[in-house]
């Protein structure tokens, strides 16, 4: 159905939907039951007719060769096949009328052209413009000899009367089917609409700025998932929602600390009128703080646009481990933290090398900074269910299962040993989830039995069909 | 797709129109072809199908000899036919029934004839047919179904009919018309020669049948009002013709409605017009095949009494105006009975037979009938009487001799047969058989009329 304008309501184009296809139905119905019913009726009446001519022709020439009176056995014949009987000689003239029409003895009747033929049997029906009029003939045959023809004329008042009954009266049905029809398209399109109205309603009130909004999840199948997504991704916007303003709150706070620092700093050396190497060295410090956490922020910035891409290649996992272990093992043994390496051999990974490689190294920089001197961190790879482990485990102080389920949110730091003296953003492993999630992977935290931290970088392994052909870096 | 935004539009409209053509086609008024003709019929009177009926095996005839003699209707096994003389052809009209009393209208165009539904009193609906057969129809709208009498007009083709309620007017087309109204069945009735009135009796209703006084009318078909010309206390009147000129009406009386004694003879009267009293012509057997016309209108009639043929019956001359007769002597030993002026009025023919004296009501046997038959010679004589002769030629038990137009020659009935002879060469040929079912050849004490199966029109 193509409308004209938006400017209607799904209800109104329901009901008006439903009214037109069950109109158009009916219309369809009706005219086809009535054509139906009525070629049956006349097929049966043109039976009928044949055989009642079939039978007064024999009776009409038995009472001929009885000698009764002509017309009065065409006057009985007549009356018992609900007609009118007229003799036609051969001639083709009126010799009798069975209604004793006299202003017709001895003419030609004008009969229709489906009748003139005087040897054939032959039987129509003919509208009269009042009534339906069956003409029905038969050749007459008295003794074997031909003596004209018999004209049966029956009038089917009755049958047009019944014929257009039926019509009207489903007609008159169908009418009220449709505003039936219409009716329940008006309560269908309402229980469809309602469900709709609130979400707009929803919707304005989100655009609004209310971001916590929810709608009852009731209705068809099609409204319920609807609800449900919407409500979804409601709580999701709100939550984001939630998150970006602790974010910023967090960033505005995490930058505030070092300007604050530097504020200081400036002052002092301001008051001095000049610097001293103790404070010198204090403001680079809070200066590169400073770059750092601008720099993580821009690279979250970076991973959270949705158009963000980045180049996947196949590549082994052990690379991956022995590149980044390449980078860490100087800050490693700077603080003579040993790195233990274990491997259970080639996982062939799909990824971007330098981002995995930059949450590889944030991982391990994590490790060595809550890794007390002279500690162990122990880097393992292995192939699970398609899935590639890269579980990093350091022996720095123990983190409670409250602090695990915190682990990874921006700008979140262990209050106890692992706090801000580390010299931590904050951001590291928020860098690293972003840059799993871009992969499809996942970044879990468990806490050792024996203490330290666990960190698992899980990524989906190439498939072996791919892995056959593919060139590794 | 490239082109939905014009196939998609185009395939909606296609698909609307044929839904919208479907539901007018499924829902319009039965087509039924339009006919209603039934009263529109008078122009289809022009069209006229020269189909005969389907002919039976044709009866012999002997057309050759009936040469020139004008068109002969007649009955063979309940059939009608016709033979033209002219062309020698025979042509069979009726196809079913038994058809009787065919009468030719006065062109010689159609005829009219009774179909015998009741075998036992010869009665049936009439019916009208054209000369070839076509246009044949039962006459309907008239009250009951017995026609008894009826009669052409002489100069119209337009029938009269004495129905149980009165006198009708039958056309060849349309509806019959009822032209009088008359308290007593079956009235009595004759054409003027020009075709414009009727006369007719009545009989006023009375408790005591003898005491019914009869009214004689006369009415122009066209005005309709009737015009009473003579009242009989107590006498009935059987109207037998109106005179050839037009000034008198012809008729006999009937004392106390005795049917006993019409049996026995009647008075016979003329009404001149202009005259209120009857004239008494002569009495008689009420028989109108017993009334011959001469040209000049000098009636030609048996007179006698007693209801049996053979015994005091002889012709006489009558002069309807005047009342003066002219009797005809009978040869010896014989009575006089149907009479027939030539067509010039010079001459008459009419069968003798012997006279039996009216102590014989009966034969005792066969024989002694076949005897009587036998005896009925054809005579012809002038119009006088005078150079009476027989015709032994014609043989023996003749009925009703009719002289044809040209008066050279005599068609006649005998052994149930229609015979011609020639006068001048008196030569005799059969024509054709009738189809006469009286097996009882006594008939009415001895007459018997053939004109239920045969009429003659001479042209």
């Amino acid at each position: 159905m193509c409308w004209p304008s938006s400017k209607y309501s799904l209800r109104w184009r329901l009901a008006f939907s439903y009214a037109a296809v069950s109109m158009v139905v009916t219309a369809l119905l009706t005219g086809m039951a009535v054509q139906t019913s009525m070629n049956k009726s006349m097929a049966s009446q043109k039976e009928k007719s044949l055989s009642s001519i079939a039978g007064i022709e024999a009776a009409f020439s038995n009472s001929l060769i009885s000698s009764l009176d002509p017309a009065k056995s065409a006057k009985q014949l007549g009356l018992s096949a609900g007609g009118r009987i007229f003799w036609l000689g051969p001639d083709d003239r009126v010799r009798v009328d069975g209604y004793g029409d006299t202003s017709l003895s001895g003419r030609l009747l004008p009969l229709p052209s489906q009748l003139q033929n005087p040897t054939a049997t032959n039987t129509d029906i003919f509208d009269s413009g009042e009534s339906w009029i069956a003409y029905t003939t038969t050749p007459l045959r008295i003794k074997e000899k031909s003596s004209g023809r018999l004209l049966l004329i029956q009038d089917l008042s009755s049958l047009r009367h019944e014929y257009d009954e039926l019509r009207q009266r489903l007609w008159l049905l169908g009418g009220m089917v449709s505003i039936i029809i219409a009716a329940l398209g008006i309560l269908l399109a309402d229980s469809m609409s309602r469900p709709l109205e609130e979400l707009t309603g929803a919707i304005e009130r989100v655009q609004a700025g209310k971001l916590k909004q929810s709608v009852p999840v009731t209705g068809s199948l099609e409204t319920v998932a609807l609800a449900e997504a919407f409500n979804k991704m409601a709580a999701r916007v709100a939550s984001l929602d939630e998150q970006r303003r602790a974010f910023i709150a967090d960033a505005a706070h995490e930058l505030r600390t070092p300007l604050a620092s530097l504020q200081v700093l400036a002052e002092g050396i301001n008051q001095n009128a000049g610097a001293n190497p103790k404070e010198l060295n204090a403001f680079v410090r809070q200066t590169d703080r400073l770059s750092r956490l601008v720099n993580s922020l821009l690279l979250l910035a970076r991973l959270d646009n949705p158009e963000f891409h980045i180049t996947k290649v196949p590549l082994l996992v052990t690379n991956l481990i022995e590149e980044a272990i390449w980078v860490i093992k100087p800050l490693a043994a700077e603080r003579q933290i040993k790195l233990n390496i274990e491997s259970s051999g080639e996982i062939l990974i799909v990824g971007d090398p330098d981002w995995l490689h930059r949450a590889l190294i944030n991982v391990l920089s994590n490790a060595v900074y809550y890794t007390p001197v002279g500690g162990l961190i122990h880097l393992k790879a292995e192939l699970k269910h398609s899935l590639a482990y890269i579980i990093i485990k350091d022996s720095g102080p123990g983190v409670s299962p409250e602090v695990l389920a915190q682990l990874g949110t921006r700008f979140y730091r262990p209050t106890a040993a692992r706090e801000r003296s580390s010299g931590g953003t904050g951001l590291g492993l928020s860098i690293v989830k972003e840059i799993l999630n871009i992969h499809k992977g996942q970044l879990e935290f468990l806490s050792s039995p024996d203490g330290g931290l666990i960190v698992r970088m899980i990524i989906p392994v190439i498939s072996s069909e791919v892995s056959n052909s593919v060139t590794t870096l | 797709m490239k082109n939905s935004r014009f196939i998609r539009p185009a395939m909606r409209g296609a698909a609307m129109s044929g839904i919208i053509t479907a539901v007018i086609w499924l829902n319009q008024p039965l087509q039924l072809p339009f006919f209603n003709q039934l009263d529109a019929t008078a122009h289809a009177q022009s069209v006229d199908t020269e189909q005969a009926p389907s002919l039976s095996e044709l009866p012999g005839v002997n057309a050759i000899d009936f040469k020139g003699q004008g068109k002969l209707a007649f009955i063979s096994k309940g059939l009608l036919y016709v033979l033209d003389g002219n062309t020698k052809e025979v042509k069979q009209l009726t196809e079913f029934g038994s058809a009787l009393k065919p009468v030719w209208s006065h062109d010689g165009e159609w005829l009219a004839f009774k179909l015998v539904t009741d075998k036992n009193s010869k009665t049936g609906p009439l019916w009208l047919i054209r000369k070839d057969g076509t246009q044949a129809h039962q006459v309907q709208g008239l009250p009951g179904a017995v026609m008894t009498q009826f009669s052409w007009s002489p100069t119209s083709n337009t029938l009269t009919v004495s129905s149980e309620d009165g006198l009708w007017l039958v056309s060849t087309e349309g509806t019959p018309v009822q032209l009088v109204k008359t308290p007593n069945p079956f009235p009595s009735f004759c054409w003027s020669p020009d075709g414009k009135s009727l006369a007719y009796n009545i009989s006023l209703p009375n408790e005591k049948t003898d005491t019914r006084d009869d009214h004689l009318f006369t009415v122009e078909i066209d005005a309709g009002k009737p015009v009473k010309r003579l009242q009989t206390p107590d006498t009935g009147i059987k109207l037998a013709e109106w005179q050839p000129d037009g000034k008198g009406l012809i008729f006999w009386q009937i004392p106390l409605h005795s049917a006993s004694i019409t049996a026995d003879g009647v008075s016979l009267y003329c009404l001149q017009l202009d005259n209120s009293q009857p004239k008494l012509l002569t009495t008689g057997l009420t028989y109108k095949e017993w009334h011959s016309f001469s040209p000049e209108g000098q009636l030609l009639t048996v007179e006698g009494v007693d209801r049996v043929v053979w015994a005091n019956k002889s012709l006489t001359v009558v002069n309807p105006n005047s009342g003066q007769q002219q009797h005809i002597a009978n040869p010896n030993g014989y009575v006089a009975i149907d009479p027939h002026f030539s067509p010039d009025g010079k001459n008459i023919a009419y069968v003798a037979a012997r006279n039996l004296g009216s102590d014989v009501w009966g034969f005792g046997k066969k024989d002694a009938l076949k005897d009587w038959i036998n005896s009925r010679t054809l005579y012809i004589a002038s119009a006088d009487g005078s150079n009476a002769r027989a015709l032994p030629v014609a043989g023996q038990g003749i009925y009703q001799p009719t002289w044809s137009k040209d008066g050279r020659h005599i068609l006649f009935v005998k052994n149930k047969a229609l015979w011609i002879v020639n006068i001048e060469g008196l030569k005799v040929e059969k024509i054709l058989d009738l189809d006469s079912d009286q097996e009882e050849e006594f008939g009415f004490y001895g007459f018997i009329s053939y004109e239920d199966y045969f009429s003659w029109y001479k042209g």
